[in-house]
């Protein structure tokens, strides 16, 4: 016998079960559990199966979500898989990372007024799991077209363009400069939210799909754009580079010992290993006091990291206050729950040096919140003779990320906009070059991992009628 | 995996290779460099790319052993095989006529100077190499650079071998040789050398380049590790660099960077020494 609507509007939301918030800040391993089955289908039995689902429509990807929750419910995991990677090949990510709370979850009619939405999130990260150990995917490869693509990144738009041009049968190549697929999922975002074992199994499941990555091939050095289809007949290139340029502050003492850009201390940890050192050979500087900079999941990840690291004191340090804190609300939760210091409204003016060159504290003046700005939230102003100093030894700035030139000044016709980011049609998102393609924090500015995603799959489809149409079919 | 083909001892810390990389001897011009890892577990390093083979689709790399990634690399032999090799990077030299090139180099460095006389000499220029160490085993390449230049001159601190004095000495000689003034310097070595060769020159405002070496991650502008002060902006050395104006550089800053991880490097050795000892050999 189905429920009941009234009986599933008494089913309360299911939290996520987590780790002990002074275990888990002590070790790099994944801090949410997730849920039993038994959890799950409980939880998937709270969706009341709307005609007019707003959640499919706050998904960029557009998953079936009702229709996955039912399979759920049902104990057809098996089904539930199948819905959920027909539209969504990267699930394990996004059911981790995606800021579901603005957006499958923000929509769902079960979130509205007092209630809880269904927690689509956790329920996608359930399925996920399950299907990495459960479900073989047999794709049906057509055969193949004999057109060629590159792509150049292996970050989630990159990844999730090769799935679906592998599904229509063309060849793809990703090009990646580091040694190691997976973009920001890889170098930035940590074990502790994302394992690094979840991103590989992705990544494999591409690679039995036939896509060929090449590492360790930097496009504007190794290759330039233009070679790539010139030279190495390749038909389309999907560019997707991410936004991997570190912002500093310009402030006195940034070149100090011990200040780190958040790519770099995250890169030095997350992809090289650092917290196994010297298991693994690169360091990095554990401070006994941390100071990060900024107020979004980087900052996060970053300040989170340093407690890990052996840190007595990690502060957080943003200009404006709690609620315009870009970071998802889980990540502030679970930094609070872990003793993260938050130092609210104050800024930065400069870094504090040793004799020998290393960083001894920050002085930051404090804020208050004045007129609205541009992006709608309160400007932050600095109040007068405020300044005060934060004592720390390392310092890690996570401002945010801007556009990387190296690809761009090797690729003189592609059209960039004012800062820098490759400008593309909104609908094709071709490039100023003919059969060049963009997508993700390259065209977007820095942004998310389902979005870096969406656009990955409508530059596969877009790259696939672009062939068609405008490419003579090569003689095989 | 990237095989290594052939490898020689150039000096008892100081070996040379030639490695199976057709991506990055496809582009490769003089000035760039690699970042390589060993393995898994290995950190990443930038080495320079000493010479390359497009049609043979190898490079050359001239290593010195000084900390564990270079020591590991120096015990790897033809045959063994390498993670990780990634390049070209940096910016190409700008290799012009300039007459009469001095190179020098220090340690190190003359292994980043070595490519460059090569290129500046087949450009047609008149090219004096100076390749200096503390004493008679730590001056390398000294051979090597004599095939391509149309003179090296070895020195040593002590005097045990070639000129007595520094490489900044022999420059000053150089330098008061009005018959064949100079048209630019290429200086490559550890930090104190760079800046007293950029001092020496100042006066004279002689164009000299200097190959920074700080500590690199990515190589591609994405951590900002390699940040340097040049002309008082911060620049990235793995993407506007290495090359840079000696005159505007910040090498104070450089020096003191440099020493970052001086705690960690020690531990690494230690490290290393005792899992060599694990593995019983
Ligand atoms: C620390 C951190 C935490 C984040 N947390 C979240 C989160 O919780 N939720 C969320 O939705 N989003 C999050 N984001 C944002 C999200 O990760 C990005 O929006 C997303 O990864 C962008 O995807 P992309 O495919 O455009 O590029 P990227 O993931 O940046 O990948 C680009 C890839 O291209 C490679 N590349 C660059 N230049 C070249 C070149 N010239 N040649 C070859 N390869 C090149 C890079 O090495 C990289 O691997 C976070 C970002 C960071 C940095
Ligand atoms: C552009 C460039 C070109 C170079 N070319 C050559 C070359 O052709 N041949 C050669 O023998 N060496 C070259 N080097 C130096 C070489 O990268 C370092 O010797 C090597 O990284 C040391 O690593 P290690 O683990 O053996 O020693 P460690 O014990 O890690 O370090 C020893 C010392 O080397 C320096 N160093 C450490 N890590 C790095 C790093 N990632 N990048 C740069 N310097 C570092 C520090 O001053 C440190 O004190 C070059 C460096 C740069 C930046
Ligand atoms: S991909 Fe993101 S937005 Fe879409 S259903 Fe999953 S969690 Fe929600
Ligand atoms: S909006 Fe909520 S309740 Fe309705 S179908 Fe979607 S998940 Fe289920
Ligand atoms: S090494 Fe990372 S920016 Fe230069």
């Amino acid at each position: 016998m189905p429920l009941t609507p009234k009986e599933r509007m008494q089913i309360q939301r299911h939290d996520m079960p987590e780790r002990e918030p002074n275990v888990r800040n002590r070790d790099f391993d994944e801090v949410n559990i997730g849920f039993s089955e038994d959890a799950a289908i409980l939880e998937a039995a709270r969706c009341l199966q709307c005609k007019d689902s707003k959640c499919v429509e706050g998904c960029p990807v557009e998953i079936d979500i009702p229709a996955f929750l039912k399979a759920i419910e049902e104990k057809d995991l098996h089904k539930a898989a199948e819905i959920l990677l027909s539209s969504n090949a990267l699930p394990g990510i996004t059911g981790r990372v995606c800021p579901q709370e603005e957006q499958c979850e923000q929509v769902c009619v079960r979130g509205k007024g007092k209630g809880e939405p269904v927690a689509v999130g956790h329920l996608e990260r359930f399925i996920a799991d399950w299907a990495r150990e459960n479900y073989d995917v047999k794709q049906i490869i057509p055969p193949p077209t004999g057109y060629k693509v590159a792509i150049v990144g292996s970050g989630p738009a990159g990844l999730t363009a090769a799935g679906d041009l592998a599904k229509m049968g063309h060849e793809v190549t990703i090009f990646e400069a580091l040694h190691k697929p997976g973009g920001v999922l890889i170098y930035g975002i940590p074990e502790f939210r994302l394992p690094n074992k979840i991103i590989e199994s992705d990544i494999d499941r591409l690679r039995q799909m036939g896509v060929k990555i090449i590492c360790n091939a930097v496009i504007g050095r190794t290759y330039t754009v233009d070679e790539l289809m010139q030279e190495e007949g390749f038909h389309a290139v999907f560019v997707v580079i991410g936004a991997g340029l570190p912002i500093f502050m310009k402030i006195p003492g940034e070149n100090l010992k011990g200040v780190y850009s958040a790519n770099e201390y995250l890169t030095r940890v997350n992809l090289m290993g650092a917290y196994q050192f010297p298991e693994c050979d690169t360091p990095v500087i554990a401070g006994k006091n941390v100071a990060v900079i900024g107020g979004g999941n980087v900052a996060m990840d970053s300040v989170r990291t340093s407690k890990r690291l052996g840190a007595e004191n990690s502060t957080l340090i943003y200009r404006r206050s709690r609620v315009e804190m870009p970071a998802r609300n889980e990540e502030i939760k679970h930094a609070e729950e872990e003793g993260i210091i938050f130092k609210l409204l104050c800024n930065p003016v400069r870094i504090l040096g040793t004799a020998d060159g290393w960083v001894k504290g920050l002085e930051c003046i404090e804020m208050e919140l004045g007129e609205p700005d541009d992006s709608g939230r309160r400007r932050p102003v600095p109040i007068k003779d405020s300044e005060f100093t934060v004592d720390c030894d390392v310092i890690v700035m996570a401002l945010g990320a801007g556009a990387n030139p190296l690809l761009p000044s090797t690729t003189p016709d592609l059209k960039l906009n004012r800062w820098g980011y490759i400008e593309a049609d909104e609908e094709t998102l071709m490039t100023s070059m003919k059969g060049v393609f963009t997508g993700g924090d390259i065209m977007r500015g820095a942004a998310t991992v389902i979005l870096a995603m969406g656009d990955g799959k409508a530059a596969a489809r877009s790259i696939d009628n672009y062939l068609k149409k405008e490419v003579p079919a090569p003689s095989r | 995996m990237f095989k290594i083909l052939d490898t020689r001892q150039l000096a008892s810390d100081v070996k040379w290779f030639r490695i199976d990389a057709p991506l990055v001897a496809k582009h490769r011009q003089p000035g760039q460099f690699v970042i390589l890892r060993l393995s898994e577990t290995g950190e990443r390093i930038p080495l320079t790319i000493a010479h390359s083979d497009a049609k043979q689709g190898t490079i050359e790399l001239i290593v010195k052993a000084i900390g564990k990634t270079t020591i590991m690399l120096c015990k790897k032999e033809k045959g063994d095989t390498i993670s990780d090799v990634m390049g070209p990077l940096g910016k190409p030299t700008e290799i012009e006529k300039v007459g009469h090139a001095v190179l020098v180099g220090g340690g190190v460095g003359t292994a980043v100077i070595y490519p460059l006389a090569r290129a500046l000499k087949e450009m047609g220029n008149y090219v004096s190499s100076i390749t200096g160490g503390r004493t008679k085993d730590l001056v390398v390449l000294e051979k090597e650079l004599g095939d391509i230049s149309d003179v090296v001159h070895a020195t040593t601190d002590d005097g045990s071998h070639g000129f007595k004095g520094t490489v900044a000495d022999k420059l000053k000689e150089l330098m008061e040789d009005k018959e064949r003034p100079i048209g630019a310097i290429y200086c490559a070595g550890p930090v104190p050398m760079m800046r007293a060769i950029a001092e020496l020159t100042r006066p004279s405002g002689i164009r000299t380049i200097v190959s920074l070496n700080p500590i690199m991650v990515d190589g591609t502008g994405m951590c900002g590790g390699c940040r340097v002060t040049v002309g008082g902006k911060t620049q990235f050395a793995c993407v506007d660099g290495p090359e840079f104006d000696g005159h505007e550089v910040d090498f104070a800053e450089l020096w003191d960077r440099l020493s970052a991880y001086h705690k960690q490097e020690k531990i690494a050795l230690d490290h290393m020494d005792h899992e060599c000892k694990n593995a019983g050999n």
